[in-house]
């Protein structure tokens, strides 16, 4: 799915955001979450979120959907979507959109679906909220939709309540409900990570299809760079709430420029010979509401020295299409070279 | 479900008989027969006339005999006769079942209206202004005792006001339907009042659960509406547990029932119970109190029933997940 950037990052970006910033109302005062985060999607392909629990991925989603739980609020930032901000427009113009324009799958598609409604009609649903369709011909198109995310016997199985249905049936039908309408957008957030690994792969196979067949833009958040690696084209990484590196697929697997990706991608089995053990980033991420002065990532950083402690190293490009947030990128680091 | 159902009416039976045998016994001690009534009536009544009579009414007989001959003659049909009431039983109690139909019936519906919107309201509005008065207007009713609110009322709409009347079911003589309605006002506000908070607490706890799920984001990530998605994917799914509550309590509104037709002089079957046991009229007593364990037994039963109805999840003919 990898392929020169150079040329692909020539096309618009469907959906733009600069500087996302997302604070939660805490008991010890508003907690940032969210940090500045600016990325772009583009019709077509896959960007690829990645980053540990708590890094904001998630919470960056939902903000873009105005779906924050009611302690979160957004306190900067711009997603400009076809002359649109997201982030600015009022509850009623947003409404519209979610479902239709920007859809969003879920981690957990036992607890994402209503467990009192017959997942056809979950389906059907979406298009008489958003195509005002009767009933009769919204269940018609969920049946096809069904059948088209690969669910064997769609017109029996669209009667089926979520609990009788496998984890990954159900994730094919929260899959169908999303794409419905034909958003521009889909946001999947871990939307394979509850599965089993062969399910998981099915999954991940079926989403490429569709997305070559509807030609949308897909964030693809997830803490597992092997899933992101099979089919982003362009990976984002977050830490703590910060973009570390912004850069094409290709580039990025094959060189990260931030140590805290080299660090990452390091702990992927598969680059481990047998036989020893899998490396780790040493320390934690840090407590947000306690951040550490200068680069966030620096606590747990093998290339951290005194000017990282200084001031937080802003995104800068690295390479053709590539970003990184660090004073000293690059793959070829090597600690004897460093003058400091 | 016709083997469930079955099943259950089985079990029902099986419990009202326990009760019968229960309720008989628990009369059987209570100090004071028939005859002894009939003794302090009439002072000239010799041992010898209440030895006699006692063994015509069969009341000198070990209780489990006594018993077996009430089941026996129940079961053909014959209840007995009310001494209070001078009548067979049943007579006494349909007019007496029919009046509290009436005041149960329209109480429930107003008390689990006034819940369902005050304690969606109190969920969508948690911790807002909104959510603090209507909780605190809900443990205000829990906490209020219903007799002295009963007396209240009475005290203020009928005594000092002179609006409503205090007792009864319609005036002297009879009237019409805005006759016996006014005459409804004071008793069902009552216990409208003392039953709508522990619901209106249960509906907000229930819905403010439900509001949190994943669904609820799913449905708001699909573009619903804050109307769709509070009332079509939330409140089927909070009226799971608050379905079993309103129903079980149901059988407490009964017994609330009981103090307020007292006070009200509202001829029901609260009233009736507690008239029949303070008059030592035990067959009334019986029938009345029997009564009351088979609506309980209903409740539960329409519960679990509404329960299966509303969640696919939960399935009685053992095909099912």
């Amino acid at each position: 799915m990898s392929s020169p950037a150079a040329a692909e990052t020539a096309q618009p970006d469907i959906l733009s955001v600069e500087g996302l910033t997302v604070a939660f109302e805490t008991d010890d005062g508003p907690l940032t979450v969210v940090d500045g985060v600016s990325f772009g999607l583009q019709a077509g392909r896959t960007t690829g979120m990645v980053g540990e629990s708590g890094s904001g991925k998630s919470v960056s989603a939902l903000a873009l959907l105005g779906l924050l739980p009611p302690n979160g609020r957004v306190a900067a930032g711009r997603a400009m979507y076809r002359g649109a901000d997201l982030l600015a427009l009022p509850a009623d113009r947003l409404r519209p959109l979610r479902g239709d324009r920007i859809a969003m799958i879920f981690q957990e598609p036992m607890t994402a679906l209503n467990p009192v409604f017959s997942i056809g009609d979950q389906i059907a649903e979406v298009l008489q909220i958003h195509q005002r369709l009767p009933r009769g011909e919204a269940w018609e198109r969920a049946v096809g939709m069904l059948r088209r995310v690969g669910i064997p016997d769609p017109a029996t199985r669209a009667l089926a309540y979520p609990h009788q249905l496998s984890g990954g049936m159900r994730q094919r039908a929260v899959i169908a409900m999303a794409l419905a309408c034909g958003p521009d957008i889909l946001i999947a957030d871990e939307a394979t990570t509850a599965l089993d690994a062969t399910v998981q792969a099915q999954i991940l196979e079926l989403m490429t299809d569709l997305q070559r067949q509807y030609g949308m833009a897909v964030l693809f958040i997830s803490h597992d760079l092997g899933v992101v690696s099979a089919l982003a084209d362009d990976v984002v990484v977050l830490y703590a709430g910060r973009v570390m590196e912004c850069a094409p697929a290709s580039a990025f697997f094959g060189r990260p420029m931030h140590p805290y990706s080299q660090g990452m991608l390091e702990t992927l089995p598969s680059l481990t010979p047998p036989g020893h053990d899998l490396p780790t980033i040493p320390g934690t991420p840090p407590d947000l509401a306690r951040l550490p002065g200068g680069c966030r990532f620096a606590p747990r950083c093998p290339r951290a020295a005194e000017d990282c402690r200084a001031a937080e190293p802003p995104l800068t490009e690295t390479r053709a299409g590539s970003r990184a947030a660090c004073i000293r990128p690059g793959p070829d680091w090597d600690p004897a070279e460093d003058p400091t | 479900m016709t083997r469930y159902l079955l099943d259950r009416a089985v079990q029902s039976v099986a419990v009202l008989a326990i009760m019968s045998v229960v309720i008989f016994w628990l009369m059987g001690l209570m100090p004071g027969d028939l005859i002894d009534l009939m003794i302090s009536a009439d002072p000239r009544l010799t041992p010898e006339d209440a030895a006699r009579l006692r063994e015509l009414h069969g009341l000198d007989l070990p209780i489990s005999e006594r018993y077996l001959n009430w089941l026996t003659a129940a079961l053909s049909g014959d209840l007995g006769f009310s001494r209070l009431f001078a009548m067979p039983v049943l007579e006494a109690v349909l007019p007496a079942l029919g009046n509290t139909v009436l005041l149960l019936g329209i109480s429930f519906v107003l008390a689990v209206a006034i819940a369902f919107l005050s304690g969606i309201a109190a969920a969508m509005n948690q911790h807002r202004k909104l959510d603090y008065a209507i909780n605190l207007l809900a443990f205000a009713a829990i906490s209020i005792p219903s007799f002295w609110l009963a007396l209240m009322m009475i005290t203020l709409f009928s005594v000092t006001l002179g609006w409503l009347p205090a007792s009864g079911t319609e005036s002297v003589g009879g009237g019409g339907f805005l006759d016996k309605a006014r005459f409804l006002v004071l008793p069902v506000l009552t216990l409208t009042i003392v039953s709508f908070g522990s619901h209106t607490r249960f509906v907000r706890a229930s819905m403010i659960e439900t509001l949190r799920q994943d669904y609820i984001r799913t449905a708001r990530a699909k573009g619903a509406g804050e109307g769709r998605v509070v009332f079509r994917h939330a409140l089927r799914n909070a009226l799971i547990p608050v379905v079993t509550i309103l129903a079980l309590d149901f059988g407490f509104l009964f017994s609330g029932a009981l103090i307020i037709e007292t006070i009200f002089a509202y001829p029901g079957m609260g009233k009736l119970i507690f008239d029949a046991i303070m008059g030592n009229d035990y067959n009334l007593a019986l029938v009345t109190l029997l009564f009351a364990t088979a609506l309980t037994l209903f409740c539960n039963l329409a519960a679990d029933l509404a329960y299966a109805w509303l969640d696919p999840r939960i399935s009685y003919t053992g095909d099912g997940a």
